[in-house]
């Protein structure tokens, strides 16, 4: 499980204009950080950073001994699938799967001899977050709250080191947000895997470990 | 060695590895692009969740494969049924002028003005040792727009192999109607001068219909055959015979009471004395022809023709293609937040591009299998108004010549395909994702 480590990292727009700025941040193997702040201060941009989705200007970003900064697309997506485990903001399901293809997804493109376990997880993900995974129906069918918990079954199934959500609990209503965040903490911690988690949902923030707070693009409190 | 081996195997075989072997780059193109993937279950969502403009897509793309193969099916019957028209008719002979005048009129009885043949030269064909049947025509009058034609009763048998009903006609007063006409045995008409549109005058002569013909696929199918005698005698002209005449219709004719024919139809039983015939009968006095070769001679023609509606075939399938392509390109805008999603996720590049190039590439091969039903139906549809148009028996099919192109085309689009393939998987991940 490597570690997060960033030092001066910047980020700018296509136009020029800063986007983010994090001087340093260290997150250990198996721990989670909750980001906060006001909508549009780069949380996001961060969240996307770490996932090696944005090109970064300035800075160093490393997994271990694994620099995204410098790395080549083609390596930077075979880390990302290796590596991470995404959880976005819409769910992002490919609406016109069912629950289990969904989940499955990465077995896809996955190597042969992988695609069998994957699906496997897959479905035992589903079934620990109260989704039917032989319900053939599309997932376009399904309640908000069971949408989001596939996009978990999704992130989880090929079992990485790394979880990153995007506000996983943002669309959901409180109860359902609660179960989800216990299953993310809780499997997190079982399994020894970090969890970085960009939210407004101060129940996610206060079961994280540590606090990062931005704010126009800069890094205002890390408790 | 190669040709050797390849002209020896049956004509169907090499067909279908001509076949085979133009789907050779889609096969090899889509090998290469989906080796290490599942793209199927995607496809599949993607073509449920875009049913509209998948279905537009593929029926785009079968319009223009449908037209194609039709366009070329159809030329190819139209050969195939002039020349089965013209099947019965070994030898022509008739006064010198064009050939394919005479063709038009004997053949396809197309009304034009042709010299005639006198007796004399009538009896010299008609008495020649090689032919074994001479019938001469008249022609000049119709029923209800339906030619009436005169010939001989060995003619009619020989025309229509047998009749479907009835007998062929004995007297002046009797006729056979083609297979396509309206009449039946025991009806009665009664012609009319010309073809009846304008300026007509009846003659006062009725005809019995005492039989019908077998369907020869000629224009004679919608024609009413009767004694040429008669045709001459209201007419006001010889009958062809001489007053001690007992009234048996056809040959031999009296050579000064001949009222003259444009056209006789010679049969011989042998294939070189029909040659022999043509040859000798190639004078300054008339001319000789095989109907097939003058045919042969337009189908060459036609054959240039041909070319030309290949090119436009393929042009037209071309032009569809890349308005297809264009389309799919737009179409990879439309997914392109799924495929930034996938490439998020860490989905390789070429994963992307495989599931982009595939489902371009089912929507061409469905619209190119739907185009070959619609082929199948433009073909039989435009060959029955061909049909009813000139009279003419047309009975297009799609065979392999169609199936090569359909080959080459879904091959040679698939092949296209890889572009918009390798635009959707090149686009910035980051903007779609956002999108």
């Amino acid at each position: 499980m490597p570690d997060l480590s960033i030092e001066n990292l910047v980020i700018d727009s296509a136009s020029g204009r800063r986007l983010l700025e994090v001087p340093n941040l260290t997150v250990p193997s198996g721990g989670s950080l909750a980001v906060r702040g006001p909508s549009g201060a780069g949380k996001s941009t961060l969240l996307f950073a770490i996932a090696g989705l944005i090109a970064v200007t300035a800075g160093q970003l490393k997994w271990g001994e694994t620099d995204l900064v410098g790395m080549a697309d083609t390596a930077r997506t075979t880390f990302r699938g290796a590596t991470f485990g995404i959880i976005f903001q819409d769910h992002l399901l490919f609406e016109e799967l069912s629950a289990e293809n969904n989940a499955g997804l990465a077995a896809l493109y996955a190597p042969r001899q992988r695609r069998a376990g994957i699906g496997q997880v897959a479905r035992r993900m589903l079934t620990d977050l109260q989704v039917p995974w032989d319900d053939p129906r599309s997932v376009v069918s399904f309640s908000g709250g069971e949408r989001q918990r596939i996009a978990v079954a999704r992130a989880l199934a090929t079992e990485p080191p790394v979880i990153l959500a995007d506000e996983p609990t943002a669309s959901l209503d409180r109860k359902t947000a609660d179960g989800l965040i216990a299953d993310l903490l809780g499997g997190a911690k079982d399994a020894g895997r970090t969890l970085i988690a960009v939210s407004h949902d101060p129940a996610l923030i206060d079961a994280c470990d540590r606090v990062l707070t931005i704010e126009d693009g800069r890094v205002t409190d890390h408790v | 060695m190669f040709e050797t081996v390849w002209y020896a195997l049956p004509v169907l075989v090499q067909d279908m590895l001509v076949f085979l072997g133009l789907l050779v780059p889609l096969a090899v193109t889509g090998g290469i692009c989906l080796y290490g993937y599942r793209v199927w279950p995607l496809i599949r969502g993607l073509l449920r969740k875009h049913t509209a403009i998948s279905a537009t897509f593929v029926l785009l793309i079968a319009a223009a494969v449908g037209i194609s193969v039709g366009l070329i099916a159809q030329e190819r019957g139209l050969r195939e049924g002039t020349a089965r028209a013209a099947d019965k008719f070994d030898l022509i002979i008739a006064a010198p002028g064009s050939e394919i005048t005479a063709m038009l009129a004997a053949v396809y009885l197309q009304p034009t003005a042709l010299p005639l043949i006198d007796g004399a030269t009538y009896a010299k064909i008609e008495s020649h040792e090689l032919v074994d049947l001479a019938a001469p025509l008249a022609f000049g009058d119709s029923w209800e727009g339906v030619p009436v034609v005169g010939t001989t009763p060995p003619f009619v048998d020989h025309l229509s192999e047998g009749l479907r009903a009835g007998r062929v006609f004995e007297t002046m007063e009797e006729a056979v109607a083609g297979a396509n006409t309206p009449l039946q045995v025991g009806d009665v008409v009664e012609p009319v001068h010309g073809d009846g549109s304008d300026d007509f005058s009846e003659h006062g002569h009725a005809y019995t219909i005492v039989g019908k013909m077998n369907r020869t696929g000629s224009p004679w199918d919608n024609a009413i055959l009767v004694a040429v005698e008669s045709v001459w005698e209201i007419h006001a002209m010889p009958t062809g015979h001489g007053p001690d005449w007992d009234g048996t219709l056809g040959g031999p004719f009296d050579p000064s009471q001949f009222a003259g024919t444009p056209a006789v139809l010679v049969r011989a039983e042998e294939l070189w004395a029909n040659y022999s015939l043509q040859s000798e009968f190639n004078t300054s006095q008339t001319m000789a022809f095989f109907p097939g070769n003058v045919l042969a001679q337009l189908h060459a023609l036609m054959g240039d023709i041909r070319q030309v509606m290949s090119v436009l075939a393929v042009a037209t399938q071309v032009l569809v293609a890349v308005a297809v392509l264009a389309g799919l390109s737009m179409l990879s805008r439309i997914l392109a937040r799924r495929m930034a999603l996938l490439r998020a996720l860490g989905a390789p590049r070429r994963f992307v591009f495989a599931v982009t190039w595939t489902f371009a590439t089912v929507l061409i091969c469905l619209g190119a299998a739907l185009g070959i039903v619609f082929g199948v139906i433009a073909t039989a549809v435009l060959s029955m108004v061909i049909t009813a148009l000139t009279d003419i028996l047309v009975q297009a099919r799609l065979a392999w010549p169609e199936m090569h192109l359909v080959a080459g085309f879904v091959s040679a689009v698939a092949v296209l395909s890889l572009y918009p393939a390798y635009l959707a998987s090149r686009r910035s991940l980051l903007d779609d994702l956002r999108s």
